[in-house]
């Protein structure tokens, strides 16, 4: 982990129970600890982030200990906010019938495809503002890797869609400009166009993140493994998929190695089960594996327990 | 003598009226064609943005609603043309005056 502390922002995943709210958790005290203002942030609908450090996250930050702040992402309350936003700005301008006709829509909006991540990764990226300013460093516990993948895939599937569109609407302007010579009323429509303005927002506030997020002196990722089949396969897929597009992994940490000394005849079979898993692991992440940390006697829940693991991080 | 130059003013305001209907009625038919070609594309763009409304998903849907406080006003007669759209052909033929 020797560069990892480096980076403003880590990301944390893997599949679902290896771990990665206890190693996002521990290491951002870590962090805190080494005396950077941390802000660790969880978008699990479980809130195993605020079961942690034992305290109710929401989506402001909030104190977890010194240096250490914590948020907890939820979908559909930021996309609520967004939906209220769009209706606010509708309510002066528009008469009742209009706009009940597009509530429907505005309603349906929080079930659409895609809306879960485009709130999340919103939110994302007002915390990547935040970098380098009240925060100076960033951990994200991430929700189990398919959504993870898909959130990070978005500016750069969404870039593609607005740069399309931003052209079209350009042309559309140009086109009625011309128009318009004989045309008073058209001319006065194409003077300014707030919808070209928005489009152009979105595409730069994305291609800020994407930047961020491909960064690696900034932006790194780390995935949490454990000594089992799945987890495994699912981490090597996953790390190809985000280098081929242009995300750096860090590396990778196998969670809950059981210890050496077992007594009993079953436990050592399982130790033997998993010594097999740890040499695939070290087949296919070799060179990348970060830290092993061990099974715990106890479950991590409170600052003691997480304590436990950040020393592993020293 | 006088006969002959009054016959050429004719022929000069002939022409005069010749060229003024012949280009600027040129110009104005390449600006009507101009602006319905401005207004289908309008039309498409707002079908890229608001399809959902029609019953067909869109994976940007999300995004294109903050565009809504701006294109509200259009939606309406975008809904009523897209239904109407039954005769794409002489639609296109028409712009171009085939009679």
């Amino acid at each position: 982990m020797a560069n990892l502390k480096e980076k403003e922002i880590v990301f944390f995943g893997g599949k679902g129970g290896v771990g990665k709210t206890t190693c996002s958790s521990a290491y951002s005290l870590y962090l805190s600890r080494k005396g950077y203002r941390t802000l660790v942030l969880s978008t699990d609908p479980a809130h195993s982030l605020g079961q942690i450090f034992q305290v109710d996250l929401g989506a402001e930050p909030r104190m977890l200990e010194k240096n250490l702040y914590g948020i907890e992402i939820d979908p559909e309350k930021e996309s609520r906010k967004y939906i209220n936003s769009i209706k606010e700005q509708m309510k002066g301008s528009f008469s009742p019938i209009i706009i009940s006709q597009i509530q429907q829509q505005l309603d349906a909006a929080y079930h659409s495809p895609g809306a879960e991540e485009a709130a999340i990764f919103d939110k994302f990226i007002e915390v990547i503002d935040m970098v380098g300013g009240e925060y100076e460093r960033v951990v994200f516990d991430t929700a189990p890797t398919g959504h993870t993948l898909r959130l990070l895939s978005l500016p750069e599937l969404m870039g593609g869609w607005l740069q399309g569109m931003i052209q079209r609407r350009k042309n559309i302007n140009d086109m009625m400009k011309m128009a318009s010579v004989a045309d008073k009323s058209l001319a006065e429509r194409v003077k300014e166009d707030p919808v070209l303005d928005i489009l152009n927002r979105r595409k730069e506030s994305f291609e800020k993140a994407r930047t961020f997020i491909i960064d690696d002196k900034r932006a790194g990722f780390v995935f949490v493994v454990n000594a089992q089949r799945l987890p495994i396969l699912e981490t090597d897929k996953a790390i190809n998929y985000l280098e081929r597009n242009g995300v750096h992994v860090e590396g990778v940490i196998v969670n809950r190695v059981m210890p050496e000394n077992i007594d009993s005849d079953f436990w050592r079979k399982r130790k033997e089960v998993e010594d097999k898993y740890m040499e695939e692991i070290q087949e296919r992440f070799g060179d990348r594996i970060l830290y092993r940390i061990p099974l715990m006697e106890h479950d991590i829940s409170g600052y003691e327990s997480i304590d436990s693991v950040a020393r592993i991080f020293e | 003598m006088g006969r002959i130059l009054d016959r050429l003013k004719d022929i000069a305001k002939f022409f005069a009226d010749f060229n003024r209907g012949f280009f600027e009625g040129a110009r104005e038919n390449s600006i009507r064609v101009i602006k319905k070609d401005a207004f289908d594309a309008n039309d498409y763009f707002i079908l890229l943005c608001f399809s959902d409304f029609l019953g067909i998903p869109s994976p940007a849907s999300y995004y294109t609603l903050e565009l809504l406080p701006y294109m509200a006003k259009e939606l309406e007669g975008w809904e009523i043309r897209m239904d109407d759209k039954k005769d794409i052909l002489s639609e296109q033929f028409e712009k171009y005056h085939f009679h």
